[in-house]
């Protein structure tokens, strides 16, 4: 056998042309199918960004409310604060991203935007990670209090001690960082692979972000090497 | 009666359409994920279509569009399936099922196990190198230099040589 890929290339384009014969005969259903599902695809889109971003907007507003409520009262207030900012960073931050996706031009070079999705797919990953290693600091205040009220009826707020219970778990929140980022490398390839926990593991350990670098890294080397 | 705008981009996607097919061929094992890819493709290309300037020649475009929304997805597919199932436990004989291999002889099967086992970028190559592109118009596509794109074509029929020998060998 002495196949050539210029051989396979003729019987290619001989390929080819009964496709365009084919898809001749079937002209109109791509039309008529596209026109539908763009019409859904932009729908479903906008519907989900509007509800995404009323929701924001609704937690904004009522933080803002709360915080006015309890202008006197500082430990309310700062943890009303601390969420307030968290919330902020958080939704700009995904604002940000979502434009940035849209205005991917997918008429580039294919090695330019494969790169730009790339960078992107880093900034979204650095994001998750930063939103779930802070958020358990900001919201596990709240939590706490909110559960021991629920279930004891006691107001830690209003307690002589909050401000060491606090500080006590700001620190522990801190130290659970380095903690949660060890345990995630260390256990984290153990896990079940198609499990939520493995993905938030892989994404705090950095192997996500190891994967992407690499990807970047060959399509830089695909650009650049010639010999 | 679709606006001006969208008539002109209908007509030039009819003309066009069978470089979405091709390239959903070469990204695609599953001929139902397949049509779902040309879609996709269509919506990216409509979408846009406002940025078609015309510098370069609408085939060239589209070519782009449809393989970055290939490869995007190919790498997105290919980090879940990697995470659920095995490559060889898809179910899919290559060439079953399979439109663009009608009637086809063994060698192009050959070929299309080749494709398999290629990486996004090499694949972009050969399936643009196979629809009769030149080094240059290739480079313009992918974005690395007419060189480049001869080394690595190159080096790609070396590996289909080689897979063809190896069949050979091991003929009884």
């Amino acid at each position: 056998m002495s196949m050539t890929l210029e051989d396979l290339r003729d019987e290619w384009a001989g390929q080819s042309r009964r496709l365009d014969e084919r898809l001749r005969i079937a002209s109109g259903v791509l039309r008529d199918e596209w026109i539908e599902r763009h019409r859904e695809r932009v729908r479903r889109a906008s519907q989900f960004g509007a509800f995404n971003m009323a929701v924001w907007i609704a937690t904004l507003a009522m933080l803002g409310y709360f915080m006015v409520g309890h202008s006197g009262e500082p430990a309310l207030f700062a943890t009303a604060l601390l969420i307030d900012a968290w919330v902020i960073a958080t939704g700009v931050a995904g604002l940000r991203q979502r434009f940035a996706m849209e205005k991917l031009d997918y008429s580039q070079p294919l090695v330019r935007l494969q790169a730009q999705v790339e960078a992107l797919r880093v900034a979204r990953i650095r994001t998750f990670n930063w939103a779930f290693l802070t958020g358990q600091i900001v919201w596990w205040i709240p939590f706490v209090v909110v559960l021991f009220a629920a279930l004891t009826g006691f107001d830690l707020y209003s307690s002589s001690h909050f401000v060491t219970f606090a500080a006590w778990n700001v620190a522990a929140g801190l130290a659970f960082i380095p903690l949660a980022i060890g345990l995630a490398r260390r256990y984290g390839e153990r896990l079940s692979k198609t499990t939520a926990v493995r993905h938030i593991a892989d994404s705090i350990a950095g192997r996500d972000i190891a994967e992407a670098r690499a990807y970047l890294e060959k399509l830089r080397r695909f650009d650049a090497e010639s010999a | 009666m679709a606006p001006p705008g969208e008539a002109r981009f209908l007509a030039l996607l009819n003309e066009h359409r069978a470089i979405l097919h091709k390239v959903a061929y070469g990204y695609c094992r599953q001929p139902e994920d397949r049509a779902d890819l040309v879609q996709e493709m269509a919506i990216e290309l409509w979408r846009s279509f406002p940025r078609f300037d015309g510098r370069v020649k609408f085939s060239t475009w589209a070519y782009r569009v449809a393989m970055n929304v290939a490869i995007s997805r190919f790498r997105g597919e290919g980090r879940r399936i990697r995470d659920t199932v095995a490559i060889d436990d898809l179910g899919t004989e290559p060439g079953r099922e399979d439109p663009f291999l009608d009637g086809a002889s063994d060698n192009m099967r050959v070929l299309r196990r080749m494709i398999d086992g290629l990486d996004e970028l090499n694949r972009a190559l050969i399936l643009l190198y196979l629809d009769g592109h030149t080094s240059d118009e290739i480079a313009e596509i992918v974005g690395i230099t007419p060189g480049n794109v001869t080394t690595r074509v190159n080096r790609l029929r070396q590996r289909l040589q080689d897979e063809f020998a190896r069949l050979e060998k091991e003929k009884p």
